[in-house]
């Protein structure tokens, strides 16, 4: 029934939802049983967040959005924004070389609203080297409002030095926090941001412009990029300046689940200069085939040598 | 009230037109340069479309009064939007920071998200983040609530004797809201901070050694890390910071999420 509905650019697996993560696929299979965008709206809330979706949504099932005032506030039971039960699989960089170390948490704390419920939970993580390969993988049971931990100081055996993806896969049907952080720390300054889901943008534009000035100045752009997919990808790394779109193209091959710890001063933003000239210029990240099954990852680490700080975060 | 109050410039083409609302930190504009950076062709290729057309308007808040307004040019998928933010602020202000309200309209399926960036002018640390949405001036307290879209998460506080951690909290909305910052230490257990009132359209930076234990956060490294919880009335826009102790400039920030969704 749902193939008749849904118009047919929406079939694949898209992130719609970003507050609450919800894909097409997600959408739809949903979709299969509530046959109505507000009966999946109730169950998946998406849309009903920033709002910014709602469109998407239309457009995807040619319904009305809910209004968000009209929503049941208990919803179906067992699914709240807190918590959907099913099993995923999460990702993230992992660095361990001359400059930075990482810490993998996540807090497996019950919301305060929620105060006593069980969220006993078991995960199964694993680490795979800058080529894709596992390293290894290990399983724990985390009980409710227990932490999660995972440093790369504590494992001696690591090879150093170390790019790679962590994955941590849990099985919920209960309450407890999900997600988790990756710290990477230096000597003296520490920085953090939020594991990737899977399905990303094919392109997108770094939301740092570079031009001489900065290249001299105290500033240096590092980027970890990863393919989370079970095919190996060509990115297209491009240079361009913002005013002409003058451009240069170096390609990068990522293996599946691989990792790569680029020196984007260095390797990519100063030889672009040299040939373009000056100006102030962005990096575009794309794969050809502009699907998000062929998304990479991108985090981006920014060192000021003044302080000797490192900042983060992720497209 | 009105959820939208500058009215669209994009061209009319009715179910094509979106508005989406941010909330962010505008700091100590004489300490740091803040721009909001959006390349809006990030999401234009299928399913999402490939054209449509792009505009912010920013407005600044400092102490709950209006301080300067911006408005971006037009742009389609293919354009770029760069805003200083303290250009909006008449020559010789003496404002000490305070919270950006960014309206940005989109045409067409073109899902948006946006980035700013704060360069401390002395020394050029440079941080980059995606700014937090909120759903509008409009409260929804029996959703906020039940549905739990009133609690923020940052799992793994950081903390060192370099490095002092903060938590930063923006009410968007017209009213006073109140929230509380709860600790999860490593060990399950809890603290709960007293709670806070913010005046509307304002923010607060509360270093978390001011609401709890110093030796609680020290100590909460290895297995004992602890969380962090940000509870409210309604959906607050929050956001992580990091400081470094020495110089006293801002080294990392990032937004909280919802506790879980999966």
């Amino acid at each position: 029934m749902s193939e008749q509905i849904i118009a047919k650019e929406f079939r694949g697996d898209s992130m719609v939802c970003y507050c609450h993560r919800q894909s097409t696929k997600d959408l739809i299979s949903v979709f299969e049983n509530e046959k109505t965008l507000e009966g999946v709206q109730r169950i998946t809330r998406a849309g009903t967040a920033c709002g910014g979706c709602r469109i998407i949504l239309e457009s995807m099932f040619g319904q009305p959005s809910i209004e968000i005032a009209k929503l049941n506030a208990e919803g179906p039971a067992g699914t709240t924004a807190c918590v959907k039960p099913g099993v995923r699989i999460m990702k993230s960089l992992i660095i361990a070389n001359e400059q930075l170390e990482s810490t993998v948490v996540s807090s497996n704390a019950v919301p305060p609203q929620l105060l006593d419920c069980d969220s006993t939970t078991a995960v199964e993580y694993a680490l795979a080297d800058s080529e894709g390969k596992i390293l290894w993988k290990r399983n724990k049971v985390i009980r409710t409002n227990e932490t999660f931990v995972f440093s790369t100081q504590e494992e001696a055996d690591l090879p150093r030095p170390f790019h790679g993806m962590f994955f941590y896969s849990l099985g919920r049907s209960n309450y407890g926090a999900s997600r988790f952080n990756v710290i990477w720390s230096s000597k003296r300054s520490i920085t953090s941001t939020h594991e990737n889901a899977t399905t990303g943008r094919p392109r997108f534009v770094l939301p740092l412009l570079v031009d001489p000035k900065f290249l001299k100045g105290a500033n240096s752009i590092y980027l970890g990029m990863q393919n989370p997919h079970g095919k190996a990808l060509n990115v297209i790394l491009q240079i361009f300046e913002v005013e002409s779109d003058r451009k240069v193209d170096q390609v990068l091959s990522i293996p599946s689940h691989g990792t790569r710890w680029i020196d984007a001063n260095r390797m990519l933003y100063a030889p672009a200069m040299q040939q373009l000239g000056k100006g102030s210029f962005a990096l575009r990240v794309f794969t050809p085939e502009l699907d998000t099954h062929c998304a990479p990852t991108l985090y981006f680490f920014i060192y000021n040598r003044t302080l000797e700080t490192w900042s983060a975060n992720h497209m | 009230m009105k959820s939208t109050e500058i009215p669209s410039k994009l061209s009319e083409r009715p179910g094509q037109r979106a508005r989406l609302q941010f909330a962010c930190l505008f700091p100590d504009p004489g300490e740091y340069a803040t721009q909001l950076n959006l390349f809006p062709g990030n999401n234009a290729h299928a399913p999402w479309g490939t054209e449509g057309q792009f505009q912010l308007n920013v407005g600044l808040y400092s102490q709950s009064m209006n301080v300067g307004n911006l408005e971006s040019p037009l742009v389609d998928a293919s354009g770029n939007i760069r805003l200083q933010l303290d250009s909006a602020l008449s020559t010789g202000s003496q404002i000490s920071g305070g919270i950006a309200l960014i309206d940005l309209d989109h045409e067409s399926t073109i899902p948006v998200e946006i980035y700013l960036s704060h360069i401390h002018r002395k020394s050029q640390v440079y941080i980059a983040y995606p700014a937090l949405s909120f759903a509008g001036d409009q409260l929804y307290p029996t959703v906020h609530t039940h549905q739990l879209e009133n609690t923020l998460f940052w799992p793994g506080i950081s903390c060192s004797k370099e490095v002092q951690p903060g938590v930063v909290v923006v009410n968007p909305y017209r009213s006073i809201m109140s929230f509380q910052v709860h600790l999860i230490r490593g060990d399950g257990s809890r603290e709960h901070a007293e709670v806070i009132q913010i005046a509307p359209r304002s923010s607060g930076i509360y270093l978390l050694e001011s609401l709890f234990p110093c030796e609680d956060l020290l100590a909460s490294s290895g297995e004992m890390r602890a969380s962090l919880c940000v509870s409210a009335q309604y959906k607050l826009v929050a956001y992580m910071m990091l400081r470094d102790r020495a110089a006293g400039v801002i080294t990392s920030i990032d937004h909280l999420h919802t506790y879980c969704l999966y």
